[in-house]
């Protein structure tokens, strides 16, 4: 309990002291870094969604791309075609996902491993299909563009096309979306997720109707990648049917794989480490991405818990030795 | 009497026995120096001040890469030409380059890139018209001039320009409007009346469908529509859909399935009842000999002929240039690598954007941002007249929409598989009234 409590003390401790350098950071730094670390928060917030059915119910989504392209597209078409606020396009953002999860969970979570996989890329394909076909609604390839009017909350308004004003809008929506998270984690309702990926038959045996817990899983990480959307495209103020690809959800499993699953932190730090390195690498070669296809290689054969996991193992051996 | 000196040095010198030892330090010490001199920053002659970033955005991976590779080649030529002639007003031209990778999302950060971390001036390249809308709201914002390698979308210089870019976009080649203006009436008049559009489904496909299409019902035509998945690969089962009195199939899909699509409109006897008629970007970066005998009898739209001999004698002196220093033979192959084909109706926007942001910058007195609207101004009022710079001929900027018009050419496909130009169609006959008035900007 005392372990616990000081655990918990020292997760807040560090959370905040994150939270205030990287408010203080923009005194510091260009417009150019403050764009590129809002551009990774929207990605931090995608990754740690993925990693809440993937790491913690250890389902592998290929579709979450549907729901992140949604709720771009949710706030792109709101704003633009509807004449909507921000705030009514943002939460929306979250609830058509949402809706969208249930629909694709209520088939996909039904089955387990590869077969899985494959309905979630298919349900994301034919999202990706109607997106670039129906260019009439969604701009199709070329996608849309939009000028979103200042977010109101209250007596405050933040101008979105101000870089600096977007930066700390989205690094707060992504704070409060990870505490949810790791609120929620460690919540019972986490716990059965957790056993579910460790033996499912397991926890269907003690009683808990494992199909609908994943579906509350994918629903909950559904609804956050949409909400990761909508930010992406209020950062660009653009969305195209590129985000309903598959092979964006494909990031998440490379930040995953790479951060450590399984850890709201390893998915963040993983984000942080493939972009800073695809940042550095392009100022040299084009091909970035056959750099960090190495690198991820690399990753699953010398830490196939990704770094956190690597760190942990670490620290264990460290205190079994001594 | 200095030189008897000099020369009794020399021989002192040679006289002097050379140990091993000697030797070898003395080339290793040289062969260090080289490297090092060869690392050390090269000082530009032209002047003290700082250069004009342009920035260059392609299609460099993942798709459309036959275009990327050209549209980068020539970009990079043009700017190197312009250096060695002496730079713009006494300033270097810096080019920072980087790969679309046909992503519009991944485009619109390395923009930001540009704009914010290297500091461009300037912006130019991509035939992606995602990549450029996504990259509107950017220029838009900051004000940096983009000049479009090769989007189609008309819609980029019609009535809503203001508000997508602020009238910050520059395009000095052709789009599908432009393209269906030219070309329509030689399709309507010598191929047939009734036309069926097989074209790929999504925006460019659409776009051209709608532009073509208008204009031949307008004239008392009929048409019908299909539309299949730009990857397509199997074309039988929306060939079966064309209507039997169909007498122009027009088709637009890129890279395999372009060449997929008149492949098997002969595998099923089509061509023998129809003429087929398409845009070159079905085929540009790639050679005929590629696309197979299949494609014999075909009509294309040309906006810059493949080869040498079928562009007007006038221009032959400015285009044999034009091509030596970009590396390409008459025949619209790349020097010294034969299997590599020119994307030739497309890249030549690359060569004549650095002349023309030379003159703009020359007749605008432009030495930062803060005059980057001058600066488009300038440009997009010029005429320029055929030359080493313009080897398309006369090409004429618009000022209300900021796009540009030059001639176009109408071309059969022989049965030695070359393009061979039947009909060249005056830049007048491609323009049409313009949709917004951008000079009112201050």
């Amino acid at each position: 309990m005392f372990i616990q409590k000081g655990k918990s003390f020292g997760f807040i401790l560090i959370f905040i002291l994150i939270l205030l350098l990287l408010t203080a950071l923009p005194f510091f730094v260009d417009l150019f870094y403050q764009t590129f670390l809002t551009e990774l928060f929207v990605w931090i917030l995608f990754a740690i969604s993925f990693d809440l059915i993937f790491g913690y119910t250890g389902l592998l989504s290929f579709g979450q791309a549907l729901f992140f392209g949604l709720g771009g597209y949710t706030v792109t078409i709101l704003i633009r075609k509807f004449g909507l606020n921000t705030e009514l396009s943002l939460f929306l953002s979250i609830i058509i996902p949402i809706l969208f999860a249930w629909f694709v969970g209520f088939f996909s979570v039904k089955l387990t491993g590869i077969h899985f996989v494959i309905i979630t890329i298919i349900f994301a394909i034919i999202g990706n299909i109607i997106g670039d076909t129906w260019t009439s609604f969604t701009g199709g390839a070329d996608g849309l563009t939009f000028s979103p009017p200042p977010f109101r909350l209250g007596l405050f308004q933040i101008d979105l096309t101000d870089i600096k004003g977007n930066y700390y809008f989205v690094l707060a929506i992504v704070a409060i979306s990870f505490l949810f998270l790791r609120r929620m984690i460690q919540s019972p309702l986490g716990k059965i997720f957790i056993s579910i990926r460790e033996n499912e038959e397991r926890a269907r045996l003690i009683g808990y109707n494992v199909q609908r817990y994943k579906l509350i899983a994918f629903i909950i990480a559904g609804g956050l990648s949409g909400l990761a959307g909508g930010l992406y495209s209020l950062t660009l103020k653009y969305a195209s049917a590129g985000y309903l690809h598959w092979s964006v959800s494909g990031h998440a499993v490379v930040y995953t794989i790479v951060g450590g699953m399984g850890t709201l932190v390893g998915p963040a730090i993983g984000v942080g480490i493939v972009m800073s390195l695809e940042h550095y690498l392009i100022n040299f070669l084009q091909a970035t991405d056959l750099v960090v296809g190495i690198a991820l290689v690399f990753m699953v054969l010398v830490a196939p818990k990704g770094l956190v996991g690597l760190i942990q193992s670490i620290f264990k051996k460290g205190e079994t030795s001594a | 009497m200095e030189t008897k000196k000099t020369k009794k040095k020399v021989e002192g010198i040679l006289k002097k026995e050379i140990s091993r030892r000697d030797f070898i330090k003395t080339t290793a010490l040289g062969a260090a120096g080289l490297s090092l001199s060869s690392w050390a920053p090269v000082p530009f002659t032209y002047g003290a001040q700082p250069p004009i970033k342009i920035g260059m955005l392609n299609e460099y991976t993942v798709f459309a890469t036959e275009y990327g590779y050209w549209l980068g080649k020539v970009g990079r030529t043009a700017i190197a030409k312009i250096n060695a002639e002496g730079g713009i007003a006494g300033r270097k031209l810096e080019l920072h380059e980087y790969d679309t990778k046909a992503n519009p999302a991944w485009s619109a950060s390395m923009c930001r890139k540009m704009i914010l971390e290297d500091k461009v001036d300037l912006i130019m390249g991509s035939i992606h018209s995602g990549v450029h809308l996504a990259c509107f709201p950017l220029i838009k914002q900051y004000k940096i001039p983009l000049f479009s390698g090769g989007s189609m979308t008309y819609e980029f210089t019609g009535k809503d320009s203001l508000s997508l870019h602020g009238g910050y976009y520059i395009r000095n080649h052709s789009h599908a409007r432009s393209q269906a203006v030219a070309a329509w009436k030689f399709g309507f008049n010598n191929l047939g009346k009734k036309w069926t559009f097989l074209n790929a489904d999504y925006a460019w496909g659409h776009s051209l469908a709608r532009e073509f299409g208008s204009r031949v019902r307008a004239a008392g035509g009929k048409t019908q529509d299909i539309f299949a998945p730009p990857a397509t690969q199997d074309f039988i089962p929306f060939l079966q859909k064309v209507d039997p009195d169909t007498e122009v199939l027009f088709t637009a899909f890129l890279g395999s399935a372009g060449l997929g699509v008149l492949r098997q409109t002969v595998e099923v006897g089509l061509h023998k009842r129809l003429q087929r008629f398409t845009v070159i970007c079905t085929t540009e970066g790639i050679g005929q000999e590629v696309v197979g005998k299949e494609s014999i009898g075909a009509y294309y739209i040309e906006y810059h002929p493949r080869h040498l001999d079928q562009l007007p004698k006038e221009l032959h002196p400015y285009e044999i240039a034009y091509r030596k220093a970009c590396g390409v033979d008459k025949e619209g192959k790349e020097v010294g690598n034969p299997k590599v084909t020119i994307a030739g109706s497309h890249m030549y926007s690359m060569w004549i954007y650095p002349y023309m942001i030379k003159l703009g910058i020359e007749q605008s007195g432009w030495k930062d941002s803060k005059k980057n609207m001058d600066l488009i101004k300038a440009i997009c009022s010029l005429k320029l007249k055929a030359g080493p710079w313009c080897p398309v001929g006369d090409l004429v900027m618009r000022e209300e929409d900021h796009q540009g018009f030059n001639d176009f050419y109408i071309s059969r496909v022989e049965p030695d598989l070359k393009l061979k130009i039947l009909e060249i169609i005056p830049k007048e006959k491609a323009m049409y009234e313009p949709e917004t008035d951008l000079r009112k900007i201050v």
